[in-house]
């Protein structure tokens, strides 16, 4: 990987939000793109597991400059100090840091890579902005039918006695068991007291409802149309989806409820059985920046062959002043 | 709060300065050591309220990622203990050049604390005050707590997990031990983890320690008296504390992300 260069950049409403740019080295060619990078969850910029560092000098040393910041609220970001919906802040923020980022870079199509939330807010974005030429979502929305969610019950019940791991990760399971261990453990017996009640201790799983917040309800009717506006843009959709929900995905069940959508045939697909949700793995994580990369620099190509420069974003807002703060690093 | 990059261009290392509320002077100075992996990303919130808290009592704080984290330069492969103690000095000339020289403490949780431990007897000018919260003083023990939070993470994040993974640390606790949550643990670095043991006492401290663990904590106790028989005129204190902050945890809503009694107590002790 060629050499690339790193620097703060302070922007927004008062410069309150905190981004890391990322350019290629001078002698590396420009693909004519730029990547944003977004948060999963709460995390701060740098990813879950640091991926986005790694993603956007992977990017960068390809000719594919990244911007990668914290949303108001996230990370080194201050809290909004006005009166604005989650979401409207949220969007608010992400169309900020393109012009940051055009800004910046002089660059006006963008990619947007998200992973989980990050995801959700990447097809936000790209529907609102259409300087947004591509939009990678790792574990975004999930539409799967019955079938497919009985399927997966079936393969755990299945399991569920010759699989030790399978059974500790369940709740239940997990209280009796460690009553009966610990007979005399007040906390074991609380927790089982608990679930007779219907009440457990603890939550079952990592809840991330309160992402949730102010959201209307969104179904599979939603998603394909808003898939539908990106194909009929000319925006490149790529969705991909981890082994969290089901070890198998035959004719993209994830997104089952969507069959018969000419969206569904239109998008790129990418199902990966040994790729966890949270990129745990190092290997994973290599093999899925890898499909990133290989991915971008295929938007890069198409864009090369397209003439048509998009406009600056759909509300026609011109982009703000820069506000950089060169600080740069070799990486 | 002012975020930028600092150290030679080769190393260049990523801070964010916390200078005094209100912009007066600042009356003293902290630097905060990150842990490793997947804990600092964990704590990251954590150390930002408690900059800025400091901040706000008048105190100039910086935070930062070492060399081959966060958004410092450099990969994961080079993690390295020894590179991150030089890394904890470079901060704190560079906080002390922003501060002009007041008395500056230090603050380090987990495995930032033997970073620290490490860092002191080097530091110029002389660190001011130590404390380390939960310090990983027994490495083998660490790194077995690394590995069953990684099958966990895996367990949970599989629909259906392979039991191999958890047999693999039954037999070898360390048998994961060359990666933790996402993070690489390059062979070095490896070592200098295995080197830590609770019956080692750190080398001679210029200022002194105040250690923050759990009662139940044996391992830093064990450590503590380590210390206290190796370097007898050392100022070293052991405080009690429990809290309800999951190291490995993911910063989701299910366990607190910044736990108030954590923060307080933290900005009591270096305020």
């Amino acid at each position: 990987m060629s050499t690339v260069e790193e620097s703060v950049v302070s922007f927004g409403p008062d410069q309150t939000l905190v981004g890391i740019l990322t350019t290629p080295s001078a002698d590396t060619p420009h693909a004519g793109i730029g990547c944003l990078l977004l948060n999963t969850g709460v995390n701060h910029r740098i990813g879950p597991r640091r991926v986005n560092v790694k993603a956007a000098r992977r990017l960068a040393g390809s000719g594919i400059p990244c911007l990668r910041f914290d949303m108001t609220g996230i990370g080194d970001s201050k809290a909004s100090s006005g009166r604005e919906d989650y979401r409207q802040q949220q969007l608010a923020d992400m169309r900020a840091a393109l012009d940051q980022f055009q800004a910046s870079t002089g660059l006006s199509r963008f990619v947007i890579f998200g992973v989980c939330t990050g995801a959700a807010n990447a097809l936000t974005l790209a529907l609102a902005d259409a300087r947004v030429v591509g939009v990678l979502m790792f574990d975004g929305h999930i539409f799967p039918d019955k079938l497919m969610r009985l399927e997966r019950k079936v393969r755990r019940w299945l399991a569920f006695p010759f699989n030790a791991s399978l059974r500790r990760t369940y709740g239940p399971w997990r209280d009796w068991t460690g009553w009966l261990r610990s007979p005399t453990d007040a906390n074991a017996r609380a927790r089982v007291v608990a679930r007779l009640r219907g009440r457990p201790l603890a939550p079952e799983s990592e809840s991330t409802e309160i992402f949730a917040a102010g959201a209307q309800r969104y179904g599979a009717g939603d998603f394909a149309r808003d898939l539908q506006t990106l194909l009929d843009r000319g925006v490149d959709v790529y969705i991909m989806h981890s082994a969290m929900l089901n070890i198998v995905d035959r004719n993209r069940n994830l997104l089952a409820q969507l069959r018969g959508q000419p969206c569904l045939e239109r998008v790129r697909y990418r199902f990966w059985p040994d790729v966890d949700h949270t990129l745990t793995l190092l290997d994973a994580q290599r093999r899925l920046l890898q499909a990133l990369e290989q991915w971008a620099l295929e938007v890069s190509t198409a864009q090369r062959a397209s003439p048509a420069s998009p406009a600056r974003g759909q509300a026609g807002e011109p982009a703000r002043k820069p506000g950089i703060k060169p600080n740069c690093v070799s990486a | 709060m002012n975020p930028f990059y600092f150290g030679p261009p080769a190393h260049r290392l990523f801070g964010v300065f916390h200078p005094p509320a209100a912009g007066g002077p600042a009356r003293a100075g902290v630097v905060l050591s990150p842990p490793f992996g997947h804990e600092a990303i964990r704590v990251h919130r954590f150390y930002r309220l408690l900059a800025d808290r400091l901040a706000r009592q008048g105190i100039g704080v910086l935070r930062f990622d070492y060399y081959g984290t966060g958004d410092s330069g450099g990969l994961d492969d080079d993690a390295d203990l020894a590179v991150w103690a030089s890394d904890l000095c470079e901060a704190h000339r560079e906080l002390q050049r922003r501060i002009g020289g007041l008395p500056t403490s230090w603050f380090a949780a987990r495995l930032g604390a033997a970073v620290a431990l490490a860092a002191a007897p080097q530091s110029f000018p002389r660190v001011h005050r130590m404390l380390v919260w939960d310090p990983v003083v027994d490495g083998s023990a660490y790194l077995a707590e690394l590995g069953v939070a990684q099958v966990d993470e895996l367990d949970l994040a599989h629909c259906i997990p392979d039991p191999a993974w958890r047999r693999a640390i039954e037999r070898d606790p360390q048998a994961l031990s060359t990666e933790s949550l996402g993070f690489s643990i390059p062979p070095r670095l490896r070592e200098q983890i295995l080197a830590l043991q609770p019956s080692v006492a750190a080398p001679a401290l210029p200022c002194p320690l105040v250690v923050v663990a759990r009662e139940d904590d044996a391992a830093s106790r064990q450590w503590c008296a380590a210390m206290g028989a190796a370097h007898p005129n050392a100022v070293l204190s052991r405080q009690a504390f429990e809290h309800s902050l999951i190291w490995t945890s993911n910063p989701f809503a299910n366990n607190e992300v910044a736990p108030a009694s954590a923060l307080q107590y933290m900005l009591n002790e270096l305020s």
